[in-house]
This record gives structure tokens, sequence and C-alpha cells, in this order.
């Protein structure tokens, strides 16, 4: 009869596992946390796990290709770079500038964000107009190419990088913890302590930011993996921190003219960074599916 | 149901409209303007006995097919000499456009024979000394292409006046700032003799401001300027060589067409194709395939295409990667006009001396750190690994082994020891402060920086904060006299193929001020370089450079790195030959001569 | 909704204004003087009469504020000034280079479209089955793969081991195969949203009531998912396609710079690399109002679509 679904023949169930094993994975952020974890543990642990000094080169060892191929060597197991540095090891110390970076512009941005989304959120009116309007110019700006030209004018560091990526992360922190502020100051609560005569200090830290949390620790995750991917674009299009020290989008560009001939020169790093902001991608989706979903967008 | 047919209606459109959109061709090209048929060229037979050998008739040979060639940049047009840039202005006469006064010799690299006149057949100076003046007396019957007459002297003065920034001062010509000191203007004293009159005597003669060996102007008509004026006669260009231009596109490439029945040589390609083909990896597959000719490919490629049966050739010059130690700014007063200079001596950078007369014992201590860091290059190493061996090890800025006049005491070994104990006979280096170097972006030279700055590190414990990014951001404190930053570069004068007796340090002193320079303002060397400049005996110039390089030795303000050629490639089986002449100029990978060419039929 | 449309292009106007004066001021910080970009190799450099003169022409002498407004002014006049390398006006510069920006923009947006689309539709109608896992795989790496280094791998696999494809520039006329890697970089990370905007959009769509009424009344399957269902959840990834399109600006200048593509995203590269901030404030110009007239778009569908924002 029409509307019905005929049942199907039942599948043999090994063909079954894949599927079942893949239903596992991705119920549970197994693998994204597990890279994480590797990624947080070689940072720390770095100069136990290389091999090599990362900044050590040799002009006899240049371009030398992955351990398993014909010319390679379990010296160095995955190959050296054009100026002859293990690849290895500079991935690992790399794995250090990264979370450094991130970690510090994310804090930077979080707490600039928060604390202007909150002033907006609650105070309204012009404050909340013109805190709004600047996160929208913000916005629409071409980061990539101011940030360019920031560095040329204010030149490559460390420090500059972060700031750069600190600008990029705090305007979405400000427009969601707005929203979630204007939301939560029509509460009860709120109205009882503004009666009963609180300051609103008091109002802000003890009322308001505890339910704001939630949203920061979301847009947060969400958005580290953003911020690598920028930093490694930036480090690629040349503004990146300056050498020698090892970072993953520098490493990628390091190995641009070689493509032809070592290929491994940008290979590696490239997948660190998909690797990595993959897995980040995939905890912050599970994490906004778990605390809010009211959150998601794509 | 309405809104959502209309959604996909829209949908379609927008479909509809992209594959519309990529369809369209791109705009035409800005093409040359629409000229009149040229006049059927008529050989002029010279009359007048001429000094220079007279031209053999080229062999009546009518051109066929399409040469390709890929190089890596194409730089922005114009067929204006005041708007025709670094880059362009040498391109022109480089693929055979434009026509220069005179030409290097056959394999005469090292300037030991006298310019091959070209469109000047002969030359002659002002007996005064120093000379006030040079006459270019020209060839006669020398056809502009497109019917755009004969040149004469006054086809000459107006390309040397528009490119010159002292007689058009808006001019953006490639050598607009390098005659300005030497050249007050040209006039066309009759119909083919043009008269130079100098600001300033050079030594440095024909091969260094009149040949295609260097920087020059290019011959173009000035009837073309008077019919379109400036704006217009950017897209137009009209020389006198054997290939005509018939595209030239910044970033896309440049397009020549033989001229019929040329004067000189009627090449045998009616076409050639010069791409622009950033990727090295690409133009290297371009000449494995053969689907380009010739093509410039980066250093390392060059052993796999000759072991793949492609030939090499250089042009014989090669460019030294000096490491310029600036900040060393000695001079009080402006060397020619007395004024006295405005310059901060950075003396926290251990590199910086003061003026030795000044501080004897502090100018030492920094001379001694420089001196610990040039023997800690292992320049053969860096040859051998990062220029494959191809290129060759430099000591001292400006002169190379390759120069006869080259004296063993110059050479600079690699000693990391003598080196380190330098460096403890200087009192150490300051903690707190590292070395720092700009250096170029292309792939080569940053490796190369890293291999420097790596071997300080592990021999002498010095950690250096090495700057890649945007060498015009760098360049005004060059400019301005403010930099302490030293930087690994060619500068001006860093070429294997200048001649030894040349003038050299112009831009190591203030008589530069102003304009470009390499960071430092060397009393002595203002000295030696006014001195060289003006003098026409060869025996006294030698000695002058000499003094020179053993002061620049001694102090060692300029240690060379390594030296690399240019290379081009060609595929032999459909080039049988190629005279391709000795050049300093770097543009489209030294390529010239291209109407030598001998094809294989 | 005229009003409201009023008020979006104010702020268009607004954030224009915000975005140059930005880059005008970083680029005059620390009494950085343009003219010294004018000194060419050789010679003395300019002489103080001419330092003078182009110090006029370029209103240096006047304050940074009436330089702005002078300089707005001309924009207005659609005079965006000369580039420094070879004084070009930056007008001609951008126009020869938006159109190539734009092609590889729409190569990237059909690739998107027509990858992304689909299989969105498939992941939701698959729901729960191995095509929904690797539907939603292929996005979650198109959101995390860089955009260079996908570019350079594609390069080294297609053009350099297998020689299928050319290794990059926009080619003579219109080479599609020239097309092909750089727009599938560039769209890769578009096509990733407009798969999961997709696929949640057909899953709440197949479980409205019209839905299963249809199926009640007996509609075969195929005509469901494709007739009723698939238009409905086609709206949001439409309105969406402007803020994609957007996107693209921003990923174009890696894109173009690893492809050796001539467009205006690596014309602004250029730009920044050689200081030439004349070319850089007018990329700036051209990148932040395309921005905004595609977010201008956006708020129009959303508009059409949505009675609510309409009337409001």
């Amino acid at each position: 009869m029409a509307g019905v679904t005929v049942a199907r023949p039942p599948l043999p169930a090994v063909l079954a596992l894949p599927g079942k094993a893949f239903a596992t994975l991705t119920r549970w952020p197994v693998l994204p946390l597990g890279v994480l974890t590797l990624l947080v543990a070689t940072a720390i642990f770095a100069p136990l796990l290389a091999p090599h000094d990362p900044l050590r080169a040799s002009l006899a060892k240049r371009n030398i290709p992955p351990a398993w191929t014909a010319k390679g060597t379990w010296e160095h197991p995955l190959g050296t770079d054009p100026v002859g540095r293990d690849i290895l090891s500079r991935l690992i110390f790399g794995a250090r500038v990264s979370l450094l970076v991130v970690g510090i512009s994310l804090a930077t941005g979080l707490l600039v964000g928060t604390g202007l989304g909150l002033i907006a959120g609650y105070f309204g009116g012009i404050v909340d107009e013109v805190i709004s309007r600047v996160v929208d110019i913000w916005l629409a700006l071409p980061f990539i190419v101011v940030a360019l030209a920031a560095v040329i004018v204010f030149g490559q560091s460390f420090g500059i990088m972060v700031g750069l990526l600190a600008l990029l992360a705090w305007a979405p922190f400000v427009r969601n913890v707005r929203a979630e502020v204007m939301v939560l100051k029509s509460r009860d609560y709120v109205a009882m302590a503004k009666v009963a005569g609180a300051s609103t200090l008091r109002i802000l830290v003890r009322h308001i930011l505890p339910g704001v949390i939630n949203t920061v620790i979301v847009i947060a995750t969400l958005r580290v993996g953003q911020l690598i991917l920028f930093e490694a674009i930036l480090s690629f299009l040349g503004a990146g921190i300056p050498p020698p020290t090892p970072a993953w989008g520098v490493m990628v560009a390091d190995g641009r003219n070689y493509v032809h001939d070592a290929w491994w020169v940008s290979f590696f790093p490239g997948m660190a960074i998909f690797l990595v902001v993959m897995s980040l991608n995939f905890l912050g989706d599970w994490i906004r599916d778990r605390f809010d979903p009211r959150l998601r967008q794509v | 149901m309405g809104r959502k047919r209309a959604v996909f209606v829209i949908l379609g459109a927008v479909i509809a409209a992209t594959v519309v959109v990529l369809g369209c061709r791109p705009a035409a090209p800005p093409t040359p303007t629409p000229a009149p048929a040229p006049p059927p060229l008529a050989v002029v037979a010279t009359p007048t006995p001429t000094p220079a050998p007279a031209p053999t008739p080229p062999p009546v040979t009518v051109p066929t097919g399409v040469l390709t060639v890929a190089v890596p940049t194409v730089n922005v047009p114009a067929g204006t000499p005041r708007f025709c840039s670094a880059g362009c202005a040498e391109n022109v006469y480089m693929v055979s456009a434009f026509e220069t006064l005179f030409r290097p010799a056959s394999g005469d690299i090292l300037g030991e024979k006298p310019e091959v006149p070209l469109l000047a057949e002969s030359w002659a100076l002002d007996s005064a000394y120093p000379p006030r003046w040079l006459d270019f007396r020209l060839r006669r019957g020398i056809p502009f292409h497109r019917g755009y007459g004969e040149m004469t002297a006054e086809d000459v003065a107006f390309s040397f006046n528009d490119a010159n920034s002292r007689t058009t001062p808006e001019s953006i010509h490639g050598q607009a700032g390098d005659f300005y000191p030497l050249i007050e203007k040209v006039e066309a004293l009759d119909k083919y003799t043009a008269r130079l009159w100098y600001v300033q005597y050079d030594s440095r003669g024909l091969r260094h401001r009149f040949s295609l060996f260097w920087q020059t102007a290019g011959i173009t008509s000035k009837k073309v300027f008077d019919e379109l004026g400036p704006e217009r006669m950017r897209t137009v260009f009209i020389g006198t060589g054997p290939f005509m231009i018939t595209e030239y596109t910044q970033n896309k490439g440049i397009f020549l067409e033989a001229v019929d029945n040329h004067w000189r040589k009627t090449p045998a390609f009616r076409t050639v194709r010069i791409l622009e083909v950033p990727e090295a990896a690409t133009r290297r597959a371009m000449a494995l395939t053969g689907e380009a000719d010739i093509v410039v490919p980066a250093l390392k490629d060059v052993p796999d295409l000759v072991r793949a049966g492609l030939k090499s050739v250089e042009t014989g010059n090669y460019a030294q990667m000096i490491i310029f130690f600036t900040g060393n700014y000695w001079e009080k007063k402006h060397v020619l006009t007395g004024e006295p200079l405005d310059r901060k001596l950075d003396l926290t950078k251990p590199w910086v001396s003061p003026n030795p007369e000044d501080d004897p014992e502090r100018a030492e201590r920094a001379r001694k750190i420089r001196w610990a860091l040039a023997l800690a290059i292992d320049r053969e190493g860096l040859n051998k690994a990062i220029l494959q061996g191809l290129g060759r090890p430099t000591y001292i800025g400006y002169v190379s082994i390759a120069h006869k006049e080259f004296q063993e005491r110059w050479k600079v070994p690699f000693d990391p020891a003598r080196a380190r104990q330098m460096l403890r006979e200087a009192g150490g280096w300051p903690a707190g402060v590292n070395m720092e170097m700009h250096c170029w972006t292309p792939a080569v030279w940053s490796e190369l920086c890293e291999a420097i700055a790596n071997v300080w590190l592990t021999e002498l414990g010095v950690k250096t904060d090495i700057e890649k990014v945007a060498y015009t951001v760098y360049r005004p404190g060059l400019v301005r006299r403010t930099t302490s930053k030293p930087i690994i570069f060619p500068g001006d004068d860093g070429h294997s193929g200048f001649p030894y007796r040349w003038a050299k340090g112009f831009t190591n002193s203030s008589i530069s001020s102003g304009g470009f320079g390499v960071g430092m303002e060397i009393p002595k060397m203002s000295e030696l370089y006014l001195k060289t400049a003006v003098e026409l005996d060869p025996v006294k110039q030698k000695q002058y450079v000499d003094e020179f390089h053993d002061y620049s030795h001694y102090w060692m303000l300029q240690p060379g790195t390594v030296e690399f050629p240019y290379i081009l490639v060609y595929n032999p089986r459909r080039i049988a030959s190629w005279d391709l002449l000795p050049t300093t100029n770097s543009n489209l990978g030294g390529l010239n001569n291209l109407e030598s060419i001998v094809p294989v039929r | 909704m005229g009003r409201f449309l009023l008020r979006r292009l104010g702020f268009m106007v607004l954030a224009l204004i915000g975005a140059t004066l930005l880059v005008f001021f970083v680029s005059r910080v620390g009494g950085r003087d343009p003219r010294y970009l004018y000194a060419q190799e050789g010679g003395y450099g300019l002489s103080p009469a001419m330092w003078e003169e182009l110090g006029r022409r370029l209103h240096l002498d006047k304050p940074l504020v009436v330089q702005y407004l002078m300089w707005l002014r001309d924009v207005a006049r659609g005079d965006l000034g000369e580039s420094l390398t070879d004084r070009r006006p930056v007008r001609d510069k951008l126009g020869e280079r938006i159109p190539n920006t734009v092609r590889l923009a729409l190569g990237a947006w059909l690739f998107a479209t027509l990858m992304g689309v689909p299989l969105g539709v498939l992941s939701a109608v698959k729901r729960g089955t191995i095509w929904d896992y690797l539907g939603r795989a292929f996005a979650m790496m198109g959101q995390a793969a860089p955009p260079f280094w996908v570019g350079l791998m594609a390069i080294f696999l297609f053009s350099v081991k297998w020689r299928l494809l050319p290794t990059g520039t926009m080619g003579e006329g219109l080479a599609i195969r020239n097309y092909i890697m750089p727009s599938i970089t560039l769209g890769w990370l578009a096509a990733a949203g407009y798969l999961r905007l997709t696929r949640s959009a057909m899953l709440e769509v197949l479980d409205a009531e019209f839905i299963k009424l249809a199926r009640a009344k007996g509609v075969s399957e195929p005509l469901v998912i494709w007739k009723h269902a698939f238009r409905n959840a086609l709206i949001p990834p439409l309105t969406l396609s402007a803020l994609i399109l957007a996107g693209f600006l921003a990923g174009a200048v890696v894109v173009e710079t690893v492809f050796s593509w001539p467009g205006v995203g690596r014309l602004a590269y250029e730009a920044v690399m050689g200081d030439d901030y004349a070319l850089i404030t007018g990329c700036v110009l051209v990148f932040t109002a395309g921005y905004l007239v595609l977010n201008f778009l956006t708020d129009i569908a959303y508009a059409y679509i949505d009675p609510r924002v309409r009337l409001g």
C-alpha cells in the first residue's frame, strides 16, 4: 500500500559495524579530545619529545625526505626542511607556539568582548548603539588585508600576532553576550536585586555573568579553530611570527617553492593544522549541542 | 506558491548569469595605436665612410615560427620614457624592441674589448679636463617601427631627456635617478650628432650608461611623443629593433613580432611570446614538456633540466649577496656641499663603529665583531648547498674572484675558531642585543639568510632576528640614512660583471644623500669614489680601487657571502644557437639578443 | 520596509567611512612619509624643490584630517589616487583585476552550490547512514583545512605529479582547467556551509506537517523530497549566498596568491608588501564595499522572505 515503507532485507552484521563505530565516534568526541590532548601534551613536553633542536640547521642535511622513503633516515622521521632543520622537532615546538599565541589572544579577546557585551546589553541605549555599530563596522573590514597592513606598519613579532588575533576574536563575544544579557536582565531575580539596592557592578558580576558563561564557553570553543587557521594564514602570507621560531603556517610557506621535490616540508605542518582545527570544530559543535543548542546556526 | 517559484527563478537566473559571465572573454588588452601600414623600408646605403665597421648586409630571411619564453615577472609597461620605470626601462631593449647606443662584444664579460657601436657609430669626448661633454655620432638610415621615420639625434636627445629626472622632474624612468647626477641634458647638434652635457664626468664610460650591458635609455621616437603626448604614448612602443612589441601587459607577457628586412639583423622567428609564469615549478614543467623554448629556471632546477637534455647559457654576470653592516654613518659633512649631516649613530648595535678618528678604540671593537661575523660564514658550503655549486664564494663586496685584479689577501676563510677569538678580543657579544638582518623574500635568499643566522648561532652563540617583510618598508631607512639594521643584497654595485676599475662607493657615501644608499657613509670611500670617477688614466683608476678594497677589507663593512649567476635554459631541439650577450641586467633572466637565435630547421 | 532598508544603507556608508579612516590613519602612523617611497635607485634622490612639490601634490602639508577629507572628496569623484609603483590610477588597476576575482568567486560559488546543496539533501534524506556521515565529514574538512595548504597539495598532486592541471594563473581566454583547483580551494568552505544549512533545513522540513500529509496521501518518496521538501529547504541557503560571496573576498587573498591568479586579492597582497598605500586604501575600499553591498542584498532577501522584518 502506498505510504508504507517496504522493509529492506537486513544487511550482514559486519557491514553495519563501520556505521555503528561511526555513530559512536560521532556521539562522543573521542577522536577530537584525543587529538587535542595530544596537542597540549606535545606543547608542554616539547623539549622532552623533540628529537632535535628545532632551530639547528645544517647545510649538509637539506631536504631529506621522510624516514619511510628511499633516501630517508629514522634520524629525521619526517624529513628536514630546505635549511636542514628537523621537521618533526619543529612540528612539536610549533605546537607550543600555536597554543601560546592562540591561548593568549583568545583570553584577551574573550575578556574584552565579554566585558563590552555585558556593558552593551545591560545599559542599552546609546552605549549599546555605539558598541554595536563599532562591532558591525569591524566585521565589515577585510581582516586579512588590514592585518597585513598592520604588520607592515608595526613590524612582525609574537606580540603583534597575539594582538591581531585578539582583535579577530573579540567581536563574536560582544554580539552573543549582549544578546544573552538582554534576555537575562529582564529576569525576576535581577529585578529583585535592583530593588534590594545592589550596585550595578554587583548585579553584573553576581547575577548576570554566571548566566553568560555558558555562551562564552561555547563561542570560545567554536572560535579557537578559526584563530589557529588565521594565524596560519597570516604566517603563510609572510606576516607571521618571525623566523627562526617554528610556527606551522610559516613551515607550510617554507615548503612552497619545493612542492615539486620536497613535498613533505609543506605537507606535515599543514596536516597538523588541519587535524587540530577539525578537532576543535568538532568539539565546539558538540559542546554547543550539549549546552546551548539555541546558538546553532551553521 | 508564487514566492517559491520566484526563488527558483532567481536561482536559475543567477546560475545562468554565472555561466554567461564566466564565458565572457576578458576585455582585450590595450593595443598600440593602429598605425598606417608601414611604407616599404628603403634600405639606405651609408654614403659617408664611418670609423666603425659597416654592418654586414643581413642575409635575406623570412621570419617564421613562434618562440615561447617563460619568465618569472613582467613588469609594468610604458612606452613613454618618463613612465617606463625600473624593469620596463631595461626590458624594452633586452627584448630587442628598442636599441641602445652601444652594445657589448660577444662573450666580453670582463669588458676587455671596447663597446661595439650600435645606434651610435662613433663617439668623441671633450678634451678639457674634466670633460664637459660627450658626443655621439649616429648611424644613418635607421628606421623606426611602423613608419615613424628615420632615427636622428633629436630622438636620442628626447629619449634621454624624457627619462632624466633633471630634465623631466616627474620622470620615474628606471634610470631617472641615475642620470640626474650625470647628465645635464642631451641636445642635437645636427641631424646625426647628439651632444651629452655632463653634470659630473664619470669615467665608467660607455659600458656604464650607454650600453645594453647595463642600464641605459632605449631609443624611441620623438615624433610619437609629439603626436600622442605622454599619456597616450604609454601604450605605444616604437623602437628601431629587430622586433616590434605588439602587446606588453603586466603580469601577462610581452609579445613581439619580427621586423622584416631589419637594418641590422632580421630575426629567424616571426613571433616571440614572453610569458609571465611566476611559479618556478611551472616554468620547469614547461621546459621539460617543450611548451616553452626558453625558460628562466630557479637555480635549483638547473642541474635537473640540463640532465634532461636542455642547454644552459648564462649572461656571465654573478650578483653578489653582500651583508651591509648599516648604521656606520661616519661622515659629518656632506662631501660635496659641506652641509652638516644629521646622523644618529646607534652604538648599542655591536656592528656599528663610530668614526675611527673620533673613537679609535670603540671603532676597533666593532670592527673585530664584524670580522668575527664575516669569518663565521661557510661560503663554500653555502654555494654547494643552496646554489647547487653553480655560484661562487664572495669575500668582500664589489669585487669577485672572477676579476683578474682580485687579490688573494682579500679572501676571508671560514674559521669559526678565529671568529670566536676575535669576538673575545672585542669583549664578547653584548648581552641582551641580537644580531639583526633584513632578508629578501625570494626563496633562495631566505634560505641563505637562515643558514647564515644558524651558523652564527651555533658557532658564535649569536642569535639573529631576521626580518623578511616588505623591502619597500625597509628601504626608506636606507634613503634617510636612519637604519642600523644590516641587509643582505647586492646593493647597487654588487655585480661581478662590473669592470674592476669602475668607480665604487657612490652608495657608501653622503654624495648620494637624499637618494638610495647602502646604509653607511664612509669618508674614505667618498674620497676614493670622487677620485676614480674623474680619473682618465686606467693605471691610477686601478690604484684607487685597490685602495678601496683594502680599506673595505680591513674594516669589514660589507663582507660577501656568495654570488649567483643568471642562467637561462633552452631547448636544443628548437634552438641551434644563441649569442647571449654579456649583461649585468637581471630582467627577464638576463635574456637579450633574441634576434641572434638560429633555429633548428 | 523602506525605512529598514534606508537604515541599512546609512549604516553601509558609515562602515565605509570607518574602514577607510582606519586604513588611512594606519598608513600614516609613526610619521611615515610616503615621499620616501618615491626616492629612486641611483642619483641624489629628490631635490628639495621636488620634495616640496611632491608634498604639495600629496597634500602632505595639511593636517591629517584635512588630508582624509580631501581624499574622500576625490573618491566621491571617482579618483582613487595613483599607485606608487607605476603612477597609474588606482581605479584602473582595480578595474583590471576585479573581473578576475569575480570570475574566481563565481567559479567557487558554482562548486559550493553544486556540491554543497545536493550533498546536504542527501545527508538529510539518508540521515544516520554512512552517506550522512560522509557528507558531514566533507563539511568538517572544508571548515578545517587551511586553504593555502589545500591549494599547495592540490598543485603538487594534480599539476606536478600527475600533470593533469596547470599550476596556476588564469590562462588565456576561458581556460576551464585553470579554474578547477582555485575554485575548489576557495569554495570548499562555502560548500561546507551550504551542506550543513541545507541539511538542517531539509531535516526540519521533512518533519513538517505538510510532508506527513503528502506521504499519507500516497505521494511517492522522490516526489516528496524534491517537489515539496527541497523547495522549502532551499530558502535559507539561498539567502546565505550573499554572505558566502562576501566571505570569498577574504579567502581570495590566499587562494589568488597560491595560484598566481591576477585578481584583486593578490593585488591587495602585493600592495601591502609594496607599501603602496594608495593602492592599499583602494583595495580596502573595494573589499569593504563589496562585503557591505552583499550584506545589504542579504538584508533585502530576508526582508522579502520574512514578513516580520518587512513590517518592522
